[in-house]
């Protein structure tokens, strides 16, 4: 189901009368409608798969169990094992298994040996990726003991399939979420009109910026040949708001969702774009990825400590991993090693946290946005591109500097009005950024009035046909 | 609670009641099919491809044949070939009560081919889950539901396209159906339009099979049942010397099928394409809006022909 559809529009109401007003008084049957109401969001998509998440609960509700009663490391040690066994063999198994077949496969035929093994049809499972984190991190906090496990397997079927952020994030630690489960919910007024409004802001993003930059990303993408230096430039800018309002749009949706339950979800984009560096931006973009990589990679790996080597090599493998989390394709993991290459002279000249706590953004330091935006876009070319050779097409061209002609973005009408819609909408985006962040806040909130106005925008300008998936969708 | 439900009912109210005043503007002029959906069900329709949409002018028609209910009921050959969806979107189109209507069902061979390469990779059909398959009420104004399930673009071209009606190539379509097309008929860009539209036919017949049987079967199926309702006529409209060699070249006994499917579904056929010479078209594909008029003219006359039993087609 998309937050986007009508469908979606329907099933909220229906489980947001169930859950306050037949449920209210019964802390049990509102996290059973929460996991009912979760499964049937996933399995509106592909029931199937819904085994997938239900092995995944069962794996580490029980491994859980069995940690809080042995005291014995090797036991521990064995149940943890299991759970990454479980979880990362999933993934491995529907994400990677074609990649790493692939890759064997093109690996032997450059020293000229040809190997004959079968590559699978294996569909993706929607949100696999965030879900088998999210459990892992529980497992993981739990061994470590800086968490006591649940004996409820409704709760902890609730954390794990909680339908606002199953499929897309934010990836939520179980010592955030799954308290939340364990206390009674009282509604707040305040809370769910900000959850509201903060539904309508996702949207914008989703619906008006990130689906009207598709049409020129797309084209652009898909005939790299076609277009000129400057269109292919502005294409790599585009997508990085294409990619930025569909992601973060539904985290804001997500995030607005689980508020009207009663529920606080962490922030998970915080203005990325007005960003001064490439360490700023990575605090600043999804950041519940960013920092389940940080406290479940960097930090075990021994993090900014131990000889500068040692900081290469972590600084590398944390961009890497990130990299091929996202997707089975040489693509990702290129763009992960760019953003290490990006982020590693800050850490060695030990600037990389020049800007945290301060949030105020000065006329002085736009340059400094400007580079890091562009640094930024140039790395979403790898990100986009189906291949490395059309990624490396893509940026030979823009350096040609051949043809600086922006015909695509004006020669119908049709073009006119969406370059139009995007160049306003993006105005629009950055504007009530920036007021949040000079007024030092952690998202947009919106009055009644721009709400308003904002919603008005989302019914002219949005794109409502055939309702296009968000692109994380697929990691 | 009560203050957060007040508020969002109440900001939900002010936005539906504010996109169905929006909607009320969506006219001829919103898409080349919106309009057709929003006018009450008819009780004479004309039936096909973007040919007979910008082609069959019904006001001629009606005044010819001396009725007022003719209506252009014709989409275009990638939306509304002769299939499972058009034939649904007509049964609601009539007026079930219908007992003396006339039905005009214009025919070529791609009304009645298939995109085989579209067959092979969805294992559907081109025009399935269309807006034909998908609008259920189609005399409703505004038309919310084709509004929000098919309608293309962004509703700011609602307003937006308005603005361009009178200007150079625009299309708007008539209160019966007719999809008028403003287009400029100088030499050099009609000459440019053709030459494109060849190409594009050109393309198009690596991909096309024709006749298709599930075609063919659903043509039969849309005979038989406006049969029931009134009089049927099949006509094959004339277009350029070029465009009708890449129709021979897809079917070249396209007549031979059209007469038998004729004889046996007992209607009449027009084979309108030997006088293709004495009209003009806009690209090719489509007659102008002169010859329009003189085309449709001239079909009635054919019709009015044919019911006299000693004057058959």
């Amino acid at each position: 189901m998309l937050f986007n559809s009508i469908v979606f529009a329907i099933f909220l109401p229906i489980v947001f009368v169930l859950y306050w007003f037949v449920f209210r008084n019964s802390l049990k049957l509102q996290n059973l409608l929460i996991v009912l109401a979760s499964y049937v969001f996933y399995g509106w998509w592909d029931w199937r798969f819904l085994a997938l998440i239900l092995f995944s609960t069962l794996v580490d509700f029980f491994v859980a169990q069995e940690l809080q009663k042995t005291a014995i490391k090797r036991h521990q040690k064995g149940l943890l094992a299991i759970s990454l066994l479980c979880n990362l063999g999933l993934l491995g198994f529907f994400k990677y298994y074609n990649f790493f077949i692939s890759s064997w496969i093109d690996a032997w035929d450059l020293v000229g040996v040809r190997m004959d093994l079968q590559t699978l049809q294996i569909i993706l499972p929607v949100g696999i990726s965030f879900y088998t984190f999210q459990t892992l991190s529980y497992t993981i906090d739990v061994y470590r003991q800086k968490l006591e496990p649940t004996h409820d397997f409704i709760q902890f079927s609730a954390f794990v399939s909680f339908f606002p952020q199953l499929v897309a994030g934010p990836i939520e630690r179980a010592s955030n979420l799954l308290p939340q489960f364990k206390k009674p919910r009282i509604f707040n007024s305040d809370f769910a009109v900000s959850g509201f409004y903060l539904i309508i802001w996702g949207l914008f993003k989703k619906v008006v910026v990130a689906d009207n930059c598709a049409f020129f990303v797309n084209q652009i993408f898909d005939g790299t040949h076609s277009y000129s230096s400057l269109e292919l430039f502005f294409g790599a800018v585009l997508f990085g708001f294409q990619i930025y309002g569909d992601f973060s749009g539904y985290s804001d949706i997500a995030i607005g969702v689980a508020r009207l339950f009663g529920f606080r979800l962490m922030v998970n984009f915080s203005f990325p774009y007005f960003s001064r560096d490439i360490s700023e931006f990575w605090r600043r973009w999804h950041i519940s990825l960013s920092t389940w990589f940080r406290d479940y990679v960097y930090i075990p790996l021994g993090g900014s400590h131990g000889s500068r080597w040692l900081q290469i090599r972590n600084v590398f493998i944390v961009f890497l991993v990130s990299g091929f989390w996202h997707g089975a394709n040489w693509t990702f993991i290129v763009w992960g090693g760019i953003h290490a290459l990006l982020f590693l002279p800050l850490l060695l000249a030990k600037v990389n946290r020049a800007y945290v706590g301060e949030t105020v953004i000065s006329l002085v330091q736009v340059p400094r946005i400007l580079l890091t935006f562009i640094l930024v876009s140039f790395a979403w070319i790898y990100f986009r591109a189906d291949t490395l050779a059309i990624a490396h097409t893509f940026i030979l061209k823009i350096f040609s500097f051949k043809d600086v002609t922006l015909t695509l973005f004006y020669a119908t009408s049709k073009s006119q009005l969406f370059s139009f819609i995007i160049c306003m909408s993006i105005f629009i985006m950055l504007f009530f950024e920036f007021l949040a962040i000079q007024k030092n806040r952690k998202e947009v909130q919106l009055t009644t009035y721009s709400a308003i106005f904002i919603s008005l925008l989302i019914m002219l300008m949005g794109v409502f046909k055939n309702p296009s998936d968000f692109i994380y969708f697929q990691f | 609670m009560k203050r957060f439900l007040i508020l969002v009912l109440t900001f939900s109210s002010i936005l539906l009641l504010g996109c169905y005043a929006y909607f009320y503007l969506a006219d001829g002029s919103t898409d080349a099919n919106y309009l057709k959906f929003t006018t009450p069900r008819q009780t004479a329709l004309i039936i096909g491809s973007s040919r007979a949409a910008q082609g069959i002018q019904p006001k001629f028609l009606n005044s010819y044949l001396k009725r007022n209910d003719i209506y252009n009921f014709a989409f275009n050959v990638k939306e509304s070939p002769y299939g499972r969806p058009y034939l649904k979107s007509i049964q609601r189109k009539l007026e079930s009560q219908t007992q003396a209507g006339i039905f005009i069902l214009e025919v070529n061979p791609w009304t009645i081919g298939i995109d085989s390469v579209t067959v092979l990779k969805t294992g559907g059909y081109r025009e399935t889950d269309n807006f034909l398959d998908n609008t259920h009420f189609v005399a409703l104004k505004p038309n919310i539901e084709y509004l929000i399930e098919s309608y293309p673009e962004s509703y700011i071209n609602i307003f937006k396209d308005k603005s361009k009606v009178g200007l150079n190539e625009t299309f708007f379509v008539e209160a019966d159906g007719w999809l008028n097309v403003t287009i400029s008929l100088e030499g050099k860009t009609t000459s440019e339009r053709t030459e494109k539209k060849i190409i594009r036919y050109n393309k198009l017949l690596s991909q096309y099979s024709s006749p298709s049987s599930y075609r063919l079967e659903s043509l039969e199926n849309t005979i038989r049942f406006l049969k029931q309702h009134g009089q049927v006529y099949l006509v094959r409209m004339p277009i350029i010397n070029g465009m009708f060699k890449i129709e021979n070249e897809l079917l070249s006994d396209f007549n031979d099928v059209m007469y038998a499917i004729a004889e046996e579904t007992g209607v009449v056929y027009f084979n309108m394409m030997p006088d293709r010479d004495f009209y003009t078209y806009t690209d090719g594909n489509h007659l102008d809006q002169v010859s329009g008029r003189q085309f449709s003219i001239n079909l009635a006359e054919l019709i009015m022909g044919s019911r006299n039993p000693n004057n058959k087609e």
